[in-house]
């Protein structure tokens, strides 16, 4: 091994290192979580903890002013590995150090698997009512709908990210370009003429073509949400670069469909919460909402839902209370609320592949330090009987 | 290659995934689904379920109450409307009830009763026709609401469903409040005894 290199190892699997880590950490957390006054609790977990470093001002293009929390878990993961690497023993006093260290190994990885790949969404029943998705409150996803075909709709789905990023998007399955004009994380809706504010409509077509729309601060606090629109317009695939007439306003939330004629099919647009597919469907069969005797306390909310699951005949009715999920094929379903009147349910999806990591990594850190403790405990009494 | 070498290999593998997965993260792309027939897609509103009937009272997060009546066919809020009615009469025809709230003095009511008979290629009123156009108000438990009522032509060219706005206009000091019916001429007219009495029942929360 060169000297460079070793030099390299040497710094890498330092103990500073990790002290510099835990102290970046520990600041990282302070100033994330007075960061959440002003920004919310989503935007700052994004900004601050689940990025490898953090901007200012808070865009890609922004000054990168301290590591986030993924590069400070990524190089606490390379100080350890390292460390082993170089100082690695395999012997009976040491076990219970290894141990520990790949427990916390189990838990860096987990909280990053977490950050990766765990998804969060919501589904909201009706009684008798029927899903098979969940939907993310917190984003949004363009929806192109082709709806020609005789049993089945073809739907295209476009990503906020992409949708924020504007310009031209293009897929297979469409047979047009979507050029998107204007993007707004939140935005509010006025009757365009109205004296005072913005005059002119936000589009040509459907509700925009009525509609003025005002960009307002993106949502903040756990009980509002953004309310997203886009004005987006379509552009033949090939030939010239000439936009097809009109301009559509797609926002959001309910207001009405909005369609329009393709190459002689049939689509439709809607700006909807990003949808997450899951691998059963869920029917309510029935919401109790309990409370304490002559107050408007909360006892017990529980949902009867049918579970059907055509793949592995499965077809069971199961009950879903406050601190009993419905746990199926990797997806947990918790009870979250209820929809206003008690007219319906709102269950909480987690689909998570890193939630054993935390368990294991306990598990192994307990094992080893009492491996620990009993290996020395026992080394300690054999020389007090041999000096007694 | 060594013990050591092969283990800074699969290390700095490891770096490389974890950097790349974290920053891929937000970057998904266009994905496509094939769904049955049937399948809503829009939006699934927060407050009720789309299209369900009225229920006699509602609150959703708007802090409005109200009772509509049964045959009313609640629809979803949307940020300019606080709620929202269908109502279908025979052959098609219908009409929308509206309540939607402004702050201040929305721009007063000489221009917003223009504006609608705008939408009804009606031509603008001045301050002294306006006076003789507004219909005795109403006496609610949130204060007077002037009354007006305009028949045109509809906005797109379909009498089934536009072509008459009855509408209310409640002034609350902070905010104003709209209350609107409109669409096909004939059913707007025999639903007004209905608008009228659902406009009484319509409670803020504090």
């Amino acid at each position: 091994m060169s000297k460079a290199m070793r030099f390299l190892l040497g710094a890498v699997s330092s103990l500073k290192l990790t002290v510099v880590c835990l102290s970046a950490a520990m600041v990282l957390v302070f100033v994330g979580t007075l960061a959440q006054v002003d920004g919310g609790i989503h935007d700052v977990q994004k900004r601050y903890f689940q990025s490898l470093l953090v901007h200012w001002p808070d865009t890609p293009s922004g000054l990168p002013v301290f590591p986030g929390g993924h590069l400070i878990i990524i190089v606490l993961l390379v100080n350890l590995l390292t460390a082993h690497i170089r100082r690695f023993r395999w012997t009976a006093a040491k076990i219970g150090i290894h141990l520990i260290h790949g427990g916390l190994v189990v838990m860096l990885l987990g909280a990053l698997l977490t950050d990766f790949f765990a998804v969060e969404s919501t589904m909201r029943l009706s009684p008798d009512q029927t899903s098979g998705y969940a939907e993310d409150q917190q984003s949004c996803e363009l929806a192109l709908v082709e709806t020609s075909g005789k049993d089945f709709d073809t739907v295209t789905t476009i990503p906020e990210s992409l949708l924020e990023r504007g310009g031209e998007i293009t897929d297979s399955s469409l047979p047009f370009r979507v050029v998107v004009q204007s993007f707004r994380r939140n935005a509010r809706f006025v009757e365009p003429g109205r004296p005072g504010v913005e005059s002119k409509p936000a589009a040509t077509r459907g509700v925009g073509a009525r509609t003025a729309v005002v960009g307002v601060r993106p949502a903040t606090a756990m009980n509002e949400r953004n309310v997203q629109a886009a004005v987006i317009t379509l552009a033949p695939l090939s030939g010239s670069n000439e936009l097809l007439p009109g301009s559509w306003l797609t926002v959001n939330d309910a207001i009405e469909p909005q369609t329009f004629s393709y190459g002689g099919k049939t689509w439709a647009l809607f700006l909807r919460p990003t949808r997450h597919d899951l691998p059963f469907r869920l029917t309510l069969r029935s919401f109790t909402h309990d409370l304490y005797p002559g107050t408007q306390i909360p006892k017990n909310f529980s949902s009867r839902v049918l579970l059907a699951d055509q793949t592995h005949n499965e077809s069971r009715e199961v009950s879903i209370s406050m601190n009993r999920p419905l746990r199926y094929r990797g997806v947990t379903v918790y009870q979250s609320g209820f929809l206003p009147g008690d007219s319906g349910t709102i269950l909480q999806v987690v689909r998570n592949p890193g939630f054993l990591a935390p368990y294991l990594g306990c598990l192994l850190v307990g094992i080893g330090m009492v491996w620990q403790f009993g290996y020395h405990f026992a080394g300690y009494l054999a020389r007090r009987r041999r000096t007694a | 290659m060594g013990r050591g070498a092969a283990s800074i290999t699969a290390l700095a593998l490891l770096v490389a995934v974890l950097v790349g997965l974290s920053g891929c993260k937000d970057r998904e792309g266009v994905k496509v689904r094939r769904v049955a027939k049937g399948e809503p897609q829009g939006p699934v509103p927060e407050a009720s379920p789309p299209m369900a009937p009225a229920p006699s009272s509602s609150s959703g997060e708007s802090g409005i109450t109200d009772q509509a009546p049964a045959s009313w066919q609640r629809q979803p809020p949307s940020p300019l409307r606080k709620l929202s009615y269908l109502i279908s009469g025979p052959d098609g025809t219908r009409c929308e009830v509206s309540l939607v709230t402004l702050g201040g003095g929305a721009g007063g009511t000489l221009e917003n009763v223009n504006r609608w008979r705008t939408q009804l290629s009606l031509p603008p009123l001045d301050d002294t026709s306006l006076q003789k156009e507004l219909k005795p108000p109403l006496a609610t438990p949130l204060g007077k609401v002037l009354i007006v009522d305009f028949t045109g032509r509809p906005e797109k060219g379909d009498p089934g469903r536009d072509g008459r706005i009855i509408a209310g206009i409640l002034d609350r000091g902070n905010e104003t409040v709209f209350f609107k019916l409109r669409g096909n001429p004939d059913l707007t007219g025999r639903s007004e005894g209905d608008f009228v009495k659902w406009i009484g029942t319509v409670r803020f929360q504090p």
